[in-house]
């Protein structure tokens, strides 16, 4: 039984330094309009407000929402990254985020090395890791190259390795970050089908994607964000085709 | 405006997160150790000697001092070589994981941003890739020992729970000055210049009775001095001062409170800051 809620969730970014006055400047021309607080001499961007959202087995939702809407704030915040300002989150069950590709790998070290490092920051164990090496690596097709430095790689293949480690052991919760779109064709077709198989054993999946067909696949509810804000939530087909609003 | 600034979470909730944090970090037996060992190939990944540079740059300094300062100080070359191999193994610890504990969370920002894990694992991390290696450039000290002649005394065995309290103490700080560091961003230069200094003002190399009465609380009060000290002496053969043991009990449990106070007030706010 995994869980995921938040209720009236706000997180709001400081701004340290010079630029905080550049910004009230700004903010008073009504640029940033109502997205600044500006509290005693403490400024920061509201990034999200309000938010109230409650998953459960079986939940995929889908977000969408204009760049700079909220949608990789929300997935941080889901994961535990950023503390609201208000409001709470409750997480239950083993949580993986799959915001960026590259996080933890080390160019200098092979490829092997690398699997294990990036198995080291999903909070995957290395003894859990190891029995499943041999099914990455030929999943990846790298060869003799899983031996190499990663910094022998093109952005392809430490792709591929990143996305073949990082799917090796489904989670109670997904939180992911479209980061696909690097990848040929060819692999694109064979990391939909890698991706299927992990979505389907994991309990709770949150995707952010501006492929609406990608959307539509994977996910049964969707959520919109404006502006750091629930523009409109609902079944996902509903959701894709609610249209973007003019303002944006 | 502190309420206001604070008010982001109960105090309740803040001190529970922040045990929660380290409990999940001290927990991860399979993560730090594994980070922090990924840390040290990392470092020296290409290069011939790797870590043995650390060693021997301590060896030859030692030698260098020893050759400058035994006639001088007129002391026995063996026993002060000694002294001072001790002493530049124990400096070299403090200070690199001081200077990289005002970095920790600045440098792993990327994991802290998009990983839940947790942040006491930074500083764990850190603390064990120091003592790696520490247990690394311990290796000179019985040659060093064994070549001046000084035979193991019965109190030597001391040696090592006043390591374990460093570690203890090295851990705190860490977190101390982590936490100060991904906030204000002097402070890691601060760091740096401040070791440069200690490492002249602490009886590293000079031995504390050249200082002069007048000055004897200078010594008496510098708490690196005191776990130099403790570590040192026995392995010596000799005792610690009398005020080596308190003063570095008395320092780790005012670092110990103080970091448990800052992570469980700042904890939630690194993310941001980073």
């Amino acid at each position: 039984m995994a869980g995921l809620s938040l209720q009236g969730v706000c997180v709001d970014f400081p701004i340290y330094h010079a630029s905080a006055r550049s910004m009230r400047r700004f903010a008073l021309q009504g640029a940033l309009g109502r997205r600044l607080r500006i509290a005693g001499r403490r400024t920061s961007v509201t990034a999200l407000a309000d938010i109230d959202l409650a998953l459960k087995d079986g939940d995929r939702l889908a977000l969408v929402g204009a760049n700079g809407s909220g949608k990789s704030t929300l997935l941080r915040t889901m994961a535990g990254v950023y503390a609201p300002r208000a409001g709470t989150v409750a997480r239950e069950g083993r949580c993986t985020a799959l915001l960026t590709p590259a996080t933890g790998i080390d160019p200098a070290a092979t490829g092997l090395d690398n699997i294990f490092l990036i198995g080291l920051h999903q909070g995957i164990a290395p003894r859990a890791i190891r029995p499943l090496v041999d099914e990455i690596v030929e999943w990846t097709e790298l060869g003799a190259f899983i031996g190499a430095p990663l910094r022998t790689y093109s952005a392809g293949m430490m792709l591929r390795l990143a996305f073949a480690v990082s799917t090796a052991i489904p989670p109670d919760i997904l939180l992911m970050d479209e980061w696909l779109g690097v990848a040929d064709a060819d692999f694109q077709l064979k990391a939909y089908v890698r991706m299927s198989a992990f979505v389907e054993r994991t309990r709770i999946l949150v995707l952010a994607s501006h492929s609406a067909d990608l959307l539509r696949i994977w996910c049964n509810r969707g959520v919109r964000l404006d502006s750091g804000r629930i523009a409109a939530q609902g079944e996902v087909g509903e959701i894709l085709g609610v249209p973007a609003p003019a303002a944006a | 405006m502190g309420t206001a600034r604070m008010g982001r979470q109960a105090p309740g909730t803040r001190w529970s997160e922040a045990a929660r944090d380290l409990r999940g970090g001290l927990s991860s037996l399979w993560l730090w150790p594994a980070l922090g060992w990924a840390d040290i190939r990392q470092r020296y990944s290409g290069a011939v000697l790797g870590s043995f540079w650390i060693t021997a740059n301590i060896a030859l300094m030692a030698l260098v001092l020893t050759f400058v300062f035994a006639g001088p100080l007129g002391v026995r070359a063996g026993g002060y070589a000694a002294y001072v191999t001790i002493g530049l193994v124990l400096w070299y610890f403090i200070q690199n994981a001081l200077n990289e504990a005002s970095n920790v969370f600045v440098v792993a920002a990327e994991t802290i941003r998009n990983t839940p894990m947790p942040l006491s694992v930074q500083v764990l991390r850190l603390t064990w890739r120091n003592l790696i290696v520490l247990a690394h450039n311990a290796a000179i000290v019985p040659l060093v020992l064994v070549a001046a002649g000084i035979a193991p005394a019965a109190t030597a065995w001391t040696a090592i729970p006043a390591v374990l309290l460093l570690v203890l103490a090295i851990f705190f700080a860490g977190m101390l000055l982590g936490l100060l560091g991904a906030r204000f961003r002097d402070v890691p230069q601060m760091v740096s210049n401040l070791m440069q200094l200690l490492f002249f003002l602490t009886p590293v190399f000079w031995l504390p009775q050249t200082i002069g009465a007048a000055r004897g609380w200078f010594v008496a009060t510098n708490p690196i001095f005191a776990f130099i000290d403790i570590v040192r002496a026995p392995l010596l053969g000799g005792v610690p001062a009398a005020g080596s043991w308190p003063l570095a009990l008395a320092v780790t449990a005012a670092a110990g409170i103080a970091a448990a106070f800052a992570f469980a007030a700042c904890r939630a706010r690194v993310a941001y800051w980073i």
